[in-house]
């Protein structure tokens, strides 16, 4: 008995995790031998100022992000308006869209803008933080929306309903809403805070420098992975206290009994002064969209162009898609198997968070490292960009799915237990269609960030193959920018493709 | 028990099915393939791939860096499969990279008979690499904001007041050529007088943007007067009708003349298909191909007595400073990391 819990348990960990405990484990090694690479853990001087400046961008992006998710998102889920109806979910195909692109986006934006306020004398930085805030805010809008719209519809209705009696709205709204709906917040706040603070290509397109860029120009210079592990150090522990700091709220949360909840609580009767704000926080997720494929389609210029980029890339396209699929259905199951550990000790919190903080580019040494070595016949092939993509966004799935199971009655999974007549009976009839609205948010998450993936599937992508993503930033660097607006578009419309069939799939089964 | 005689027939059919499929297998002749990882731009050397399989019939399967990944993906890709590689050539927009690769022994001699009249400086003296055309640095300057009388003409001149900091940019001086040629003035001026150079630069606060392509297309729209950038880059703003100039910077008597990037190429050590390697890289060094290369907008500078056009200028009237890759190699680990010190803060 105990062996078979603790073989599945050893896979999963060096599946997941082998090549990364591989780069930590050699990084200690050459510490042995080479004096004062310990030191690159401890920023002093010039290092450490970048890292607490460092910490100013992700800080203010994520706040910015969580405070729009909560309000917007209970607009989105609430509201029943159809305007809002018909971008309630629509915004989510922008997710895969890298941030670059965001920056080119915004960068002719923001020009444009200036020309126009030039005239009265004023314009607005082109480069610097305010871009970076900007840019980043805008591409993980739909990320943390997307997770908050999940926290309310997890909020027990008649419970609100019944606090409706005694209370006025916008007091039942702030005490027992949010609270509930906060886990899911948190999360939120965690995530990009952890995108933003391992990202160095949105900050220095518009040269503001980060941490992140330190690690990456060390590997550059010494081409040695276990300077950049060490150099990452700090960013794995700011990880580690953000991901514990984020979903610490878990515990305390009241557990819902619903299973399967269509109806949610309708016609609340706010202040105007917070609908406003409500309809304002909405208002920019409408701007996100608009301006990111309007101007995708007026970059993209016509639709001889568009032909042209689809035409050269459909074999990418497929590459992607199964990419996105794949790395979707491995992570997705992979997290379910670890969102049922992380209740169980602080080790499993460690090994989650090391692929989130370590820069691409390195996880995709260590699966070389290991695979190509170890496993060669699995190595060269297209197995090796989906576990990339697993490696890199498992830990997304996985809190997503913990989060949720923890708004979930732990009496009806006991009572699963008790009464099953299969191992799977329980699994498949109670536990999963419980905890269906965390898993089809970790499964549209991890579609997004694995069609959107670049540093470490460059690195093991099969000869041969490539995948859009790849595609977009060789002809960003031509300057190719009908052919990248193209090609964006082509990942949205595959992002609403994958979704729409892993929700109509996943969803529309369960409710049968 | 009626089923029992079915099974038989679906076990036959079966075996007979695995049978001939073993035998097909194992009697069919693998198609002929090689496997390429590129630093060169894919708009630029797909279509090369694609002609060469079209000529030999020889499958290429490429991998192409990006410059988002500062173009070091591939070559730490190449270093960690060297236990088991996948890629059969590398080919390089760049040099640098190159000779790490044999520093770390990735590349495999190889003596092309196509790089005849390739002068020596280019070719590695153990043929571990080849350099066969390629890039110079360039400063880019917008004619709608600069004078021609005013243009810069020194790599110093980038520390003259009469141009206003926040008018000129650099990419990142620890990534791609722009590290490259940081090396370069190492070799050439010194490392302290290089350092010092670079430090005034930081201290004059002049732009320092994401990539070659981020300095062109500030140049392009008019944001900057001028920045340092590759002639590739140049071009493609050039024949988007910008309003840019290129301008080769020291080219005076007693100035140094201007880095020049040569493109290599090399074999890698025990890749799965040498002969296929052998002939792919004696075609990219083919006189065809290069001025092929050429056309593209690829290459601006033969590196050999090529008659080749080239609308944008006299190649031959380039002056190319005079430096030993190896020699600028020995120092890019050095410059890298002082300008990290400089720039990153």
């Amino acid at each position: 008995m105990r062996l078979k819990e603790t073989v599945p348990k050893i896979f999963i960990v060096l599946l997941l995790f082998g090549p990364l405990l591989y780069l930590v484990a050699d990084a200690f090694i050459q510490a042995f031998s080479e004096t004062g690479l310990i030191q690159l853990a401890f920023p002093v001087g010039r290092r450490l100022n970048l890292l607490i400046n460092s910490l100013t961008l992700p800080t203010l992006v994520s706040i910015t992000v969580a405070v729009i998710g909560l309000l917007a998102g209970s607009l989105l889920v609430y509201e029943d308006a159809l305007v809002w109806r018909w971008i309630k979910w629509g915004f989510l195909v922008t997710a895969p869209v890298p941030p670059y692109i965001h920056a080119l986006v915004w960068s002719s934006t923001i020009r444009m803008l200036n020309n126009l306020l030039r005239v009265y004398g004023f314009s607005l930085p082109v480069s610097g933080w305010f871009m970076s805030y900007l840019v980043d805010t805008m591409a993980y809008l739909p990320l943390g929306v997307g997770l908050a719209m999940v926290g309310y519809m997890l909020v027990e209705t008649p419970a609100v309903e019944a606090a409706r009696l005694f209370k006025e709205d916008i007091r039942v709204f702030m005490e027992i809403v949010v609270p509930l709906a906060s886990p899911m917040i948190l999360a939120a706040l965690g995530f990009v805070f952890i995108l933003v603070v391992t990202d160095y290509s949105v900050p220095t397109l518009y040269s503001y420098n980060v941490y992140s860029l330190e690690v990456f120009s060390e590997f550059s210079a010494s081409n040695n992975s276990a300077h950049s592990v060490w150099l990452s150090m700090p960013i794995v522990l700011i990880t580690l206290i953000v991901l514990v700091f984020s979903l610490r709220g878990l515990r305390n949360t009241v557990q819902s009994s619903s299973i399967s909840r269509t109806e949610t609580v309708s016609s609340w009767s706010f202040p105007s002064w917070f609908k406003s704000i409500q309809i304002l926080a909405a208002t920019i997720i409408l701007i996100q969209v608009i301006f990111l494929l309007g101007g995708l389609l007026l970059e993209t210029g016509n639709l001889t162009s568009l032909y042209f980029a689809v035409e050269a890339a459909t074999d990418d396209l497929v590459v992607s898609g199964v990419i996105g699929l794949f790395g979707a259905v491995l992570g997705g199951v992979l997290g379910y198997v670890l969102s049922a550990r992380l209740g169980k000790g602080g080790l499993w919190w460690v090994l989650i968070s090391i692929p989130l903080a370590l820069p691409s580019s390195i996880v995709g040494i260590g699966l070389i490292d290991v695979y190509s070595r170890w496993l060669p016949w699995l190595y060269g092939t297209m197995a090796m960009p989906i576990l990339a993509v697993t490696i890199r966004f498992v830990a997304i799935a996985t809190i997503i799915i913990y989060t949720q199971s923890k708004r979930v009655d732990a009496l009806l999974f006991e009572a699963a237990e008790l009464f099953k007549k299969e191992e799977l009976q329980a699994l498949w009839r109670v536990k999963m269609p419980l905890q269906k609205y965390g898993i089809a948010a970790a499964f549209a998450a991890l579609i997004a960030f694995s069609v959107g993936e670049l540093g470490s599937t460059l690195l093991v992508v099969p000869p041969g193959s490539e995948t859009l993503t790849i595609r977009i930033f060789n002809y960003l660097h031509y300057g190719g920018s009908e052919e990248v607006a193209g090609l964006c578009l082509l990942v949205v419309v595959l992002m609403m493709g994958l979704t729409g069939i892993a929700f109509k799939t996943y969803i529309g089964d369960r409710k049968q | 028990m009626s089923l029992k005689p079915q099974i038989k027939y679906i076990a036959a059919i079966l075996v007979i099915i695995i049978a001939a499929g073993t035998y097909i297998a194992l009697n069919q002749e693998k198609p002929r393939e090689v496997v390429i990882y590129t630093s060169v731009d894919q708009i630029f050397s797909e279509p090369i791939l694609d002609e060469f399989e079209e000529t030999t019939g020889i499958i290429v399967k490429a991998v192409y860096d990006v410059e988002a990944t500062k173009t070091t993906g591939l070559v730490n890709r190449l270093i960690a499969e060297k236990e088991n590689p996948l890629a059969d050539v590398w080919w390089n927009g760049e040099i640098a990279q190159t000779i790490l690769l044999k520093e770390e022994d990735v590349l495999s001699p190889y003596s092309s008979p196509e790089a005849v009249g390739i002068p020596d400086a280019y070719i590695d003296p153990e043929g571990y690499w080849t350099g066969f055309g390629g890039r110079a640095r360039v400063c880019l300057v917008n004619t709608e904001l600069m004078d021609p009388e005013d243009l810069p003409s020194s790599i110093y001149d980038f520390l003259d007041e009469k141009y206003p900091a926040d008018q000129i940019a650099i990419a990142y001086p620890i990534f791609g050529t722009t590290a490259t040629h940081v090396a370069a003035l190492y070799a050439t001026l010194g490392p302290e007088e290089a350092s010092n150079f670079f430090a005034a630069l930081s201290m004059r606060d002049i732009r320092v943007v994401d990539g070659n392509g981020v300095v062109r297309d500030l140049v392009a729209d008019g944001s900057i007067m001028f920045g340092l950038t590759d002639t590739d880059d140049s071009i493609g703003a050039i024949e988007r009708g910008a309003p840019v100039e290129m301008v080769f910077l020291d080219q005076g008597p007693d100035e140094m003349g201007t880095l020049l990037i040569p493109n290599t190429i090399a074999l890698v050590k025990d890749g799965p298909n040498v002969e296929e390697a052998k002939i792919f890289i004696d075609y990219l060094l083919s006189e065809e191909t290069v001025g092929e290369l050429v056309e593209l907008g690829w290459f601006q500078l033969p590196l050999r007595d090529l008659e080749v056009d080239q609308e944008y200028f006299d190649a031959n009237n380039v002056k190319g400073m005079t430096v030993n890759y190896v020699e600028i190699y020995g120092f890019i680990e050095q410059a890298k990391r002082e300008m990290t010190e400089i720039f990153v803060r």
